[in-house]
């Protein structure tokens, strides 16, 4: 199995990761693991239900209560960059 | 080293209920070990010197006013595996995206133990976001085996293995997604447990693959492993994954006779093991049969599929557990300042080590519009028929006896650039997962002065029969109480 430079650029960009130019590794890694997964197509799953966890835990609710958790400045402290108590990031838009 | 750190953790438990040990004396001696000896094993990431001892202080006082019952972690040094959220102390995942990460907050398992005043000593080393087989993808360097410091201890839990073989604590907390406390454990020649899926919360350990994801313990007894569910297990608000058990004694059974009981040896988990380890799982086959236990070969065919079962699944759920690392909210940021898409991107690229962005990668591959139904549906169709292979299984049988891993301790470097390879080290605790079962690994011989686990498997609750099996064989074995030379 080959992935394309495109199909890579794509997959990169899904993962909003970034790989320098030099990425022969990862894109071999990745075709060869990815080749493994072709023996799965030998299994008949003809009318098999997916599995997503295995509990058989059926509407785990709880009341609809709203609790404080963590104050504001708690959940701040971890941010790395702050003002008057928001989150501060880089600009979202481009000057265009 | 001093004797009193070769005990098991519910000798020490009983030395410190009955007064002839205090909380401060054994923690003084841990410390001490530690700073001698850790900086060649690494097996800490974060070492509580000052909170230990003053913890330990404050437990001996109300122990001695009757302010306090003497419960089983009462004044007992635990190291937890670092992607465990502990409230004040960093918690970083052995990741440099994390690496400065102050938890606001503790982890469901953090506070039983607190609860039961068990003094946290450190936070244990481990594969980057738990993702590895023989913890050398950690952002603060490989842990080295205590056996043979030129091997690996195996992974994802490392740290927390290696620190129980070395005498550091008699006990630890891993996480168990693939294999993570199980393979360690028989690395490093100490017993570790992933008990059923459910069994305990997964609220303040960071998310790594959800569905398969599982703490346990990791010490040096199945005795102690059972004590220490009874403390940290249980139904928790914050995961509705987790459930009260019907039963609650993990231990309730470790004293009954085996005899007559069945044990199945799945063929399938022997294909790609080393010689040497089948003869040790042959010894232990004897070992058991001598005990009464009946046994019988079994066939799993599903089992060669598994693995890439599991590196579809676990990379999957992977893929979207870390896309919440951004830079944004908590941990590192690149200096990136042009716009916010830039950022994410460096935050990530520099934040990320290798090995996660492989697993991000092959997740978000298997995730993708017109994928989806080929790897991540089929995937879990194909769940669906283990877990039924397994439950046919345990009509016949109490239990199933397999290797935990295929070879013992491999060299460091050895695998490090063959992600196949290395995937391959989880053969034998992959499908574990997959069904949700419960398994312990315990001691059951050497080669060649390495350590080599057998792995016990039980059906979906029946951790009180994986205990009582693996009890059995340690009361009458002796591998269990081999201590490595460091």
């Amino acid at each position: 199995m080959k992935i394309s430079k495109k199909e890579f650029e794509n997959l990169s960009k899904l993962a909003s990761l970034s790989f320098d130019s030099n990425n022969e590794n990862i894109v071999s890694d990745l075709e060869k693991i990815l080749s493994r997964f072709e023996s799965l197509s030998k299994i008949d799953t003809t009318n098999v239900e997916p599995t997503s966890h295995v509990t058989n835990l059926q509407n785990s609710m709880r009341e609809d209560k709203t609790k404080t958790i963590l104050s504001n400045e708690e959940i701040l402290k971890n941010s790395p960059e702050k003002t008057s108590g928001q989150i501060k990031i880089p600009r979202v838009f481009d000057n265009e | 080293m001093n004797k009193l750190l070769e005990l098991s953790t519910t000798e020490l438990s009983n030395l410190i209920s009955s007064k002839k040990l205090s909380s401060q004396e054994l923690v003084l001696e841990s410390l001490k070990h530690i700073k001698e000896n850790d900086p060649k094993i690494n097996s800490f990431i974060t070492v509580l010197k000052e909170n230990a001892l003053k913890q330990a202080k404050t437990i001996d006082e109300k122990l001695s006013k009757k302010e306090i019952e003497c419960s089983f972690l009462t004044g007992i040094p635990i190291m937890l595996k670092d992607n465990i959220a502990t409230k004040g102390i960093r918690t970083t995942a052995a990741s440099k995206i994390l690496e400065t990460y102050i938890s606001p907050y503790s982890s469901f398992v953090t506070e039983k133990i607190i609860n039961d005043n068990g003094v946290i000593i450190g936070k244990g080393n481990l594969d980057e976001f738990a993702m590895g087989s023989s913890n050398e993808t950690s952002y603060f360097g490989e842990v080295k085996n205590p056996w043979d410091t030129d091997r690996v201890p195996g992974g994802s839990s490392g740290g927390p293995a290696a620190a129980v073989s070395a005498g550091f604590v008699s006990c630890s907390l891993g996480s168990d997604t693939g294999g993570s406390i199980r393979q360690p454990a028989s690395l490093c020649g100490v017993s570790g447990m992933k008990p059923t899926y459910g069994t305990v919360s997964r609220y303040g350990l960071i998310a790594f693959a959800s569905s398969l994801d599982q703490i346990g313990p990791i010490a040096r007894t199945a005795e102690d492993c059972g004590n220490i569910l009874n403390i940290i297990s249980g139904k928790d608000d914050n995961d509705s994954t987790s459930y009260e058990k019907e039963f609650n004694d993990f231990n309730a059974k470790i004293n009954d006779d085996i005899k007559g009981l069945k044990i199945g040896i799945p063929k399938d988990y022997l294909k790609n093991v080393d010689p040497n380890i089948k003869t040790i799982l042959e010894k232990s086959i004897k070992e058991f049969e001598g005990l009464g236990a009946i046994t019988e070969e079994i066939d799993l065919p599903l089992t060669e599929y598994c693995m890439d079962v599991y590196y579809i699944i676990a990379p999957s759920e992977a893929s979207s557990n870390l896309s919440r690392y951004d830079g944004v909210k908590y941990g590192f940021r690149s200096t990136n300042k042009d716009n916010s898409r830039a950022s994410l991107l460096e935050t990530r690229s520099q934040g990320f080590g290798d090995e996660v962005k492989r697993r991000i990668m092959i997740g978000t591959y298997t995730l993708s519009a017109g994928y989806y139904d080929a790897y991540y549906k089929k995937a879990q169709q194909i769940r669906t028929l283990i877990v039924k292979e397994f439950d046919d299984a345990f009509k016949k049988f109490d239990v199933l006896l397999a290797p935990t891993s295929p070879t013992t301790a491999f060299k460091i470097n050895e695998k490090r650039n063959d992600p196949i390879k290395m995937y391959q080290s989880d053969l034998c605790t992959i499908p574990v997962n997959i069904a949700g079962l419960p398994a312990i690994s315990i001691p059951g011989g050497f080669d060649n002065d390495l350590p080599v686990g057998i792995q016990i498997i039980g059906p979906q609750n029946g951790d009180q029969k994986v205990l009582q099996f693996a009890h059995k064989f340690q009361e009458n074995t002796k591998w269990h109480l081999q201590h490595p030379k460091i």
